[in-house]
């Protein structure tokens, strides 16, 4: 009777997973509403186009750079508190973003105080959070919350665009931080849990060591399996070649998706593309991702990560080569339709992949520096398309030099020897241990 | 000021183009005012922290009645 009622209740771990999309989508969707508010706070406050830019770009280079650090704060105090306080943080900086009046304001609230609030609400906390409740099903958790950042993007973009028409770009900044403090805050502070054990759960996938005791809150205890690379000091893990090649593999995704979302839309202009298929080929790849990061969910806990993972940036190559290679709409459409499968389907793969090699103590530190690592390739592929434009007159060398990076992203995840490090392939101690202690 | 750069050939989820065919879809397929649909967006934002709480709450008192 016990087990009949346990298999009939919600596993907890599935509402981490629902605050962990609901975060992802408001915290990163109001992020990516960012260039909504460009033109109207440059008309109203007087401002060039290059002060504002230069509040996002310092953004983009902040949100990079705190996230090991971040990282590193969450493997020392847990997700709930780090999150919760990031939120509280993110929700206030946004919502006095309605008060700007110099663009001082701007560069301390958006550039400093939001993007650093970021790196606690991002897909590195919260996935960290996730894998400590799932084994079996990591994969699809993972992909479900990796959802949010595009579906956030979906609805808040256009909320902000009206917001702006209906009012004005002050009452739209309020909302989006009121949303993410009044809604995102609370209900991440009363649901997230850092451990299972904590409310007397098992992780997904794991069995309960007292198998006559399934009593919520009477266990916690479960047998427990370490992966060979787990360590208890981070540093350790960069001594073996996985983690170097998921990073490494993470640069080359940074620097094939930021090159694309700064230069797609002038691209397929340049090619003589109308201002609205250029635009509808860019929305249908946003909405592909969510479609992309579900199917890969379901595949990742099916087979093997890492070939998954190295196919992945196999598709992506070949959105590349149909890019730079097929004239006019074809390329355009072929690119935005199997680049935006691909775009979302990384994260979870990577994460899960770090999560199973290497364990979870360290696994916010770790997302952290894979994270940095993107955010770096990105930077550098988005300037350099930028200064090869300005030279060549042309995208299709950059965007060449980025799609073949691809073929080693793909090599270097297909080489990743899974089946001798993952924690997947491992068979359970005889000893049943306590979630959290160890791994 | 080489970072300035980065936004030179910007696009972007944030892309004037894509915003502009954004809200012209969305004024042809609804042909709702802006009022509508902003109060619409926003049901769609708050309806889904409503339906986790609710799950929460009721998987708690279920919880709750089984011990």
């Amino acid at each position: 009777m016990a087990e009949k009622i346990q298999s009939n209740k919600l596993f907890y771990g599935w509402l981490i997973v629902a605050v962990g999309f609901f975060t992802l989508f408001l915290a990163t969707g109001a992020r990516n509403a960012f260039g909504v508010f460009v033109v109207p706070m440059s008309e109203e406050l007087e401002w060039t186009r290059s002060q504002v830019s230069a509040a996002g770009a310092i953004g983009i280079l902040i949100n990079g750079l705190t996230q090991p650090f971040i990282g590193r704060l969450y493997d020392k105090y847990g997700g709930r508190s780090v999150i919760s306080i990031s939120l509280a943080v993110l929700g206030i900086s946004t919502m006095l973003m309605s008060t700007i009046s110099n663009i001082w304001m701007l560069i301390v609230l958006f550039g400093f105080v939001s993007s650093t609030a970021l790196s606690g609400a991002s897909l590195v906390t919260i996935h960290a959070m996730i894998a400590r409740w799932f084994y079996r099903r990591r994969g699809m958790a993972l992909s479900l919350c990796s959802a949010g950042p595009s579906a956030g993007a979906l609805v808040l973009v256009p909320l902000a665009t009206y917001l702006i028409i209906t009012a004005n770009w002050r009452v739209a900044w309020f909302a989006m931080g009121a949303f993410i403090f009044f809604l995102a805050l609370p209900l991440a502070y009363i649901i997230f849990r850092d451990d299972p054990k904590d409310i007397g759960e098992v992780p997904e996938g794991r069995k309960n060591a007292n198998a006559n005791n399934l009593k919520a809150g009477a266990s916690g205890a479960y047998v427990e399996v370490q992966p060979p690379l787990a360590t208890e000091n981070w540093k350790e893990s960069f001594r073996s070649p996985p983690i170097w090649q998921l990073s490494g593999a993470y640069f080359i995704c940074g620097m094939t998706t930021l090159i694309i979302s700064f230069h797609y839309v002038p691209f397929a202009l340049d090619r003589g593309i109308s201002p609205g298929e250029a635009a509808a080929a860019f929305g249908l790849m946003g909405g592909l991702n969510v479609v992309g990061v579900i199917i890969i969910g379901f595949l990742a806990d099916r087979f093997s990560r890492k070939n998954l993972l190295g196919t992945v940036y196999a598709i992506r190559f070949c959105a590349y080569v149909l890019l730079v290679m097929m004239p006019g709409s074809l390329g355009i459409w072929g690119f935005a339709v199997l680049a935006g499968l691909s775009w979302v389907a990384t994260p979870p793969l990577t994460s899960s992949l770090t999560a199973d090699i290497y364990g979870l103590r360290n696994l916010g530190t770790l997302g952290g520096i894979s994270t940095l690592a993107h955010n770096v390739g990105g930077a550098i592929s988005v300037l350099a398309a930028g200064y090869l434009y300005d030279k060549l007159g042309a995208y299709e060398i950059p965007f060449a030099l980025a799609g073949s990076m691809l073929l080693i992203a793909s090599i270097a995840s297909f080489s990743v020897k899974e089946r001798r490090y993952s924690v997947r392939y491992q068979k359970a101690a005889t000893e049943p241990s306590t979630a959290g202690d160890g791994d | 000021m080489i970072l300035l750069s980065i936004f030179r050939h910007a696009a972007g989820p944030g892309d004037p183009v894509l915003l502009d065919w954004i809200k012209h879809k969305i004024d042809s397929v609804l042909g709702l005012g802006p009022e509508v649909i902003v109060i619409g967006l926003g049901l769609v934002v708050i309806a889904m922290p409503v339906a986790i709480m609710a799950v929460y709450l009721t998987r708690r008192t279920s919880q709750g009645e089984q011990e």
